[in-house]
């Protein structure tokens, strides 16, 4: 054995006995409080196919070990390394996960600082139900101004791994940003199909929709609509987009936390049909907004945030408070019943927007804060639910902070909710999940897990507007860029221009 | 004297004298010349350790060129430092070319002039910090030849045998993920010189031209999922400060130039001693040239610095000299007066009392900074942020998004800034101080007790900034301050001439006037001769007898007239609210 076969050799029993040599200390002390933990993992319903929920140790010590262990027998130690970081091997964790379900984990924690001390244990509970396999959000800095740095990026939540769908920074060669445009959020019809939509705002912007494989950009601004699509509602089953139509204004208060205030002088709902490429309006009122259409599970009915009134002036955003309301549809006469209010805040001095109805339609949760409809930056932004059986109305106090909890998205399950908050510090938005039970109430929610457990210490970025997906979008990201280069094509207005087919009382109009 | 002539002359190789020469000259020029510059390019750079920052930056051929750089650009925490440094790293670059193409002759001074161009970088960097550009860049030029000129040190070391040359190929090959365009650029000397020594040339230029076409593509569009050719643009940063990078290129492009003159030095070994002489002064004319000669800019770069320094005197002092002050100028006087207290007295004693503006956007580099100091928190902190989604993270920036969250008591959000910050040894201090501000809030309002002035003023209501309101503007958001701030306030109505919402504030303010300034009160008369106020005014600004009868004087003198008003009312009327009046009024006019 020559000198650097023997280097390899001892190499390599260094790095075995590293990885399966780890003991845990035969003495310690026993300490009564958790291990401060990052992200927060501690005592959590996590779904059977989570990716390994690696974390960090926060606590200071020399050195940390920790033993996963399950009812059925499993026992697993292993070590944090010098920053504390604890990852778990994906295969291993997927294997323990599938022994697991329904069952509790216990986590202890071993830190050593001087002498070895046990710290009190915390349990992640595995719930049978599994989550959808991928987020897609877009993630940029919470200034809303420029977007040279923009991305759309899909997060995979089963293999912690993930990939950026679109980047604005590589699009059209211009790496300063300058001549880049806003790109809004991904949205995925959840029925499995892949299919798929996001829109690039600017001159030679449009709707990007994925539909049957194929992609296309559509120009959505047509016939008498005042703004082109903005809020995305996919039917559940049907080759039907809901939409609003906002003229979004935003303005930068200069001392209050809320730094930046994003209001709308004009809102509508309009409906669009993908296979006959025409557009048309659900509602079209000149005294009052209506914006974050959402269908119900079965598509029946569309929920929205609706206004009594228009803003006045940019100045006077806080006077602005929204409602709830629901309008029934009929896919075989493809028509829309009269609007009604299903949950009315604003007679309380507060505003609900961003409806979500789960897909068995009995709960609704919805963002509430003192004004507006896009609440992103209000530290009084919580959730809250709406039973719609009941119509009791309850404040998601087990999963809410005292920062903004506020866009969320159900899984296609039903059983997991997504939502955006900024409770790590008041600023950047981070995405958690939480179980849902069959009476609506929620578990504690847990941070999405990646393979760096440091990587939101260290993201100077918000996940904006997160959504399940449950399909990877099929197209690559030249491909993109390659179809944002061509001409939009513009779809077709279905109605009188200024229609006079709107219905006068509510708003509703009949779609061909 | 006389022996050490003769020492030089009986040299071989006057690199020997040149190249000690060539790095004090540098060090010296940087030093004096530059400190401030180096200072800012500091502070525009950034390096960090994290997992998700390493990924991102090397996620391009030519990251890790990048991450190499910024890690050493650190070093320009301190000026005389980051000078040693560079010089250092550009005598290398100059001895390497010098021994690689054996200059010793006539032409020993040409192996300077890729140097002087990269050196122009430093010297020339007003143009990269007007366009944003990161301050690492000089760096990675300086670094990324230096590795071009060692692989072709090492190729001629192996170039009489075929295969070791093949392997450094080879090499520089395997490189290009890496170095980026600096791989190409030790691929193109290795063939210019198989093709000048006539040994394997076709085999290698060959190898060199299709292993590079391919291990571009491999590199940048399977590797990193770039576009072809990306690389090469990655390692010579954005196109926005064009004269840099056209310096750049003429560096790069004058190496293998240097190779081919080198062949014919021996011509010229008559003309040795002349045209080294000739040199020194190509040299040196050239040094000066290349460099970034803007007065106001370098004013602008020193009071930055002045003011993280708190200096606010010195401040005054600089402005003081300046014949004709920028807007961003006298934005930092405007400061340094508020901070003294001396805003009232002082405000409109300007020689020239107009801006001038060489640059397009100027106020830009520095609007975090006015933001702030001003007391708009939240604007700083959005510029700060915003330039950094457009520019890239920096120290500075991270380091007012620090101070902003602070003040604003965001303390979680200040603690995220920095764990940034704390991966970078140069900011180990900082940090530091950070964490003892984070444990004694109090503590950081001790220290810069100056802050309590833009704390007065960030506790007022909220004002609304629809899109983004520029430097130019920021004086006049007091406008709209409540009486507790009424200096400002009516400053900032003078400041802009609005001569009607000063009459009205007056009254709004006047009785919590200890004292009027002579500002004030100049301004209250005119309002009054001109009917946008009643005499009442004048008993409400406490005019004396003399102010009023200049004002008057003023008045039929000027007439409204614009025509050479900064002329004609200068030696009469200069240093008065009145003179700037009359100067702002013309140069509306000639603007509409």
């Amino acid at each position: 054995m020559n000198l650097w076969q023997k280097y390899w050799v001892i190499v390599l029993c260094a790095a075995t006995l590293s990885s399966c040599g780890t003991a845990l200390p035969e003495q310690f002390e026993e300490e009564a409080r958790q291990t401060n933990i990052y992200p927060d993992y501690r005592d959590i319903t996590i779904p059977c196919n989570i990716a390994p929920l690696n974390f960090m140790v926060m606590d200071s010590c020399e050195k940390c070990l920790v033993e996963v262990t399950s009812p059925s027998g499993d026992a697993w130690v292993l070590q944090g390394d010098g920053d504390g970081k604890v990852i778990f091997p994906l295969e291993d964790w997927k294997g323990l996960l599938s022994r697991s379900l329904s069952d509790t984990l216990r986590v202890t924690t071993y830190l050593k600082r001087g002498k070895w001390s046990r710290q009190a244990s915390f349990h992640w509970v595995v719930s049978p139900d599994s989550i959808d396999p991928l987020m897609t959000c877009r993630l940029i800095e919470p200034s809303y101004r420029v977007y040279g740095d923009l991305t759309i990026t899909s997060f995979d939540l089963e293999r912690n791994s993930y990939r950026h769908v679109v980047e604005n920074s590589a699009l059209r060669g211009d790496k300063s940003g300058a001549n880049q445009c806003c790109m809004n959020c991904h949205s995925q019809q959840k029925n499995g199909s892949g299919n798929s939509l996001f829109h690039y705002r600017g001159k030679h912007g449009g709707m990007v929709l994925t539909y049957d494989g194929k992609s296309r950009i559509i120009n959505t601004k047509v016939g008498d609509l005042f703004a082109s699509t903005t809020y995305v509602a996919w039917h559940p089953t049907l080759p039907l987009i809901a939409f609003s139509i906002n003229e979004v204004g935003q303005c930068f208060p200069s001392h209050s936390s809320a730094k930046v205030e994003i209001m709308d002088s004009r809102s509508d709902l309009v409906l669009y049909d993908i296979e006959k490429d025409e557009i048309s309006y659900i509602t079209k009122t000149y005294d009052k907004m209506e914006t974050f259409p959402c269908w119900s599970g079965d598509g029946s009915k569309l929920y929205y945030a609706t206004s009594d009134s228009l803003l006045p002036h940019i100045s006077q955003y806080k006077k602005m408070k929204y409602d709830i309301a629901c309008i029934d549809f009929d896919a075989d006469s493809m028509r829309f019943g009269e609007p009604r209010i299903v949950c009315n805040l604003s007679a309380q001095g507060k505003s609900a927007a961003q409806p979500k109805v789960s897909p068995d339609g009995k709960f609704l949760v919805f963002a509430v804060s003192e004004y507006g409809c896009s609440p992103y930056r209000h530290a009084d932004c919580d959730l809250y639910q709406l039973n719609v059986a009941t119509g009791e109305v309850r404040t998601l106090s087990e999963i809410n902070s005292l920062e903004s909890d506020y866009y969320h998205d159900w899984s296609s399950n039903g059983k997991w909710m997504l939502f955006s908050s900024r409770r790590e510090d008041g600023n950047y938005a981070r995405p958690l999940f939480a179980h849902c039970d069959s009476t609506g109430h929620f578990s504690k929610p847990f941070q999405i897990p990646h393979a760096d457990p440091a990587f939101d210490r260290y993201l100077l970025k918000s996940y904006n507007v997160p959504e399940f997906a449950q399909v990877e979008p099929s197209m690559t990201p030249t491909e993109f860029y390659d179809l944002l280069e061509q001409e939009p094509t513009a779809s077709q207005f279905v109605g009188k221009m200024d229609s006079a087919r709107v219905d006068g009382a509510s708003g509703a109009s009949v779609i061909r | 004297m006389n022996k050490v002539v003769e020492t030089i002359r009986s040299l071989k190789n006057p690199s020997l004298i040149f190249l000690p020469l060539f790095f004090l000259g540098t060090f010296l020029y940087l030093t004096i010349g530059f400190g401030d510059l180096i200072y800012r390019l500091f502070w525009n750079s950034y390096f960090a350790t994290n997992e998700l920052y390493v990924t991102q930056l090397t996620h391009h051929s030519g990251g890790v060129l990048r991450y190499g750089a910024q890690f050493l650009n650190q070093l320009l925490v301190s000026p005389v430092g980051g000078s040693l440094l560079i010089a250092a790293l550009l005598t290398a670059v100059s001895g390497c070319l010098t021994r690689v193409c054996r200059l010793n002759g006539a032409f020993a001074w040409v192996a300077y002039l890729p140097a002087l161009f990269l050196l122009s970088l430093y010297t020339g960097a007003g143009y990269a910090i007007h366009a944003n550009v990161d301050g690492a860049m000089g760096m990675t030029a300086l670094w990324g030849t230096l590795f071009s000129l060692l692989l072709f040190l090492l190729f001629r070391s192996f170039h009489r045998n075929r295969w070791g040359a093949l392997s450094v190929v080879v090499l520089s090959l395997l490189l290009y993920p890496s170095l980026g365009i600096y791989a190409w650029m030790a691929l193109i000397l290795m063939v210019v010189e198989a093709f000048l020594e006539k040994r394997d040339a076709w085999l290698i230029g060959g190898v060199a031209l299709v292993g590079g076409w391919m291990v571009t593509y491999l590199s940048d569009v399977v590797l990193f999922s770039d576009a072809m050719g990306s690389g090469i643009s990655y390692t010579l940063y954005p196109a926005e400060a064009m004269k840099l990078r056209v310096h750049q290129l003429l560096a790069l492009l004058l190496l293998p130039l240097v190779r081919v003159l080198a062949l014919w030095e021996a011509r010229f070994d008559g003309w040795r001693n002349p045209a080294l002489g000739v040199g020194c002064v190509v040299l040196i004319l050239a040094g000066y040239l290349f460099s970034y000669k803007n007065n106001n800019f370098y004013t602008e770069l020193r009071l930055s610095r002045l003011a993280d320094s708190q200096d606010w005197k010195e401040m005054l002092q600089v402005c003081k000299k300046v014949e004709r002050p920028t807007r961003t100028i006298n934005g930092y006087r405007v400061m340094a007066l508020a901070y003294t207290d001396q805003l009232g007295n002082r405000l409109f004693k300007v020689k020239y009392p107009l801006s001038k503006s060489e640059y397009g956007d100027e106020e830009s580099l520095f609007e975090e900074d006015l933001f702030f100091y001003a007391g708009f928190f939240n604007n700083s902190y959005r510029v700060s942020m915003e330039t950094w989604q457009n520019y890239g993270l920096s120290f500075r920036r991270l380091r007012n998004l620090f101070y902003c969250s602070m003040l604003n008591e965001e303390y979680d959000l200040a603690i995220r800034y920095l764990l940034q910050l704390e991966q970078s040894p140069a900011m180990d201090d900082f940090v530091k101080r950070g964490y003892d501000y984070l444990a004694r809030p109090q503590q950081l309002l001790a220290d810069h007790p100056a802050w309590e002035k833009a704390l007065q003023v960030s506790s007022q209501e909220d004002l609304l900034f629809i899109g983004g309101a520029s430097v130019a503007r920021y004086f006049m958001c007091y406008t709209k301050l409540p009486p507790t701030c009424y200096e400002y306030r009516l400053l900032s109505d003078l400041w802009e001439c609005n001569l009607k919402v000063f009459s009205y504030d007056l009254r709004v303010c006047a009785s919590s006037m200890e004292e009027v300034p002579t500002c004030v009160q100049e301004a209250a008369v005119m309002a009054v001769a001109m009917n946008v106020a009643p005499p009442a005014l004048l008993q409400l600004a406490r005019v004396d007898e003399m102010t009023k009868q200049r004002v008057r004087s003023f008045l039929s003198d000027w007439r409204g007239d614009s025509k050479d008003v900064e002329k004609r009312l200068q030696s009469k009327y200069g240093k008065t609210y009145c003179y700037y009046f009359a100067c702002k009024q013309a140069e509306n006019q000639t603007k509409k």
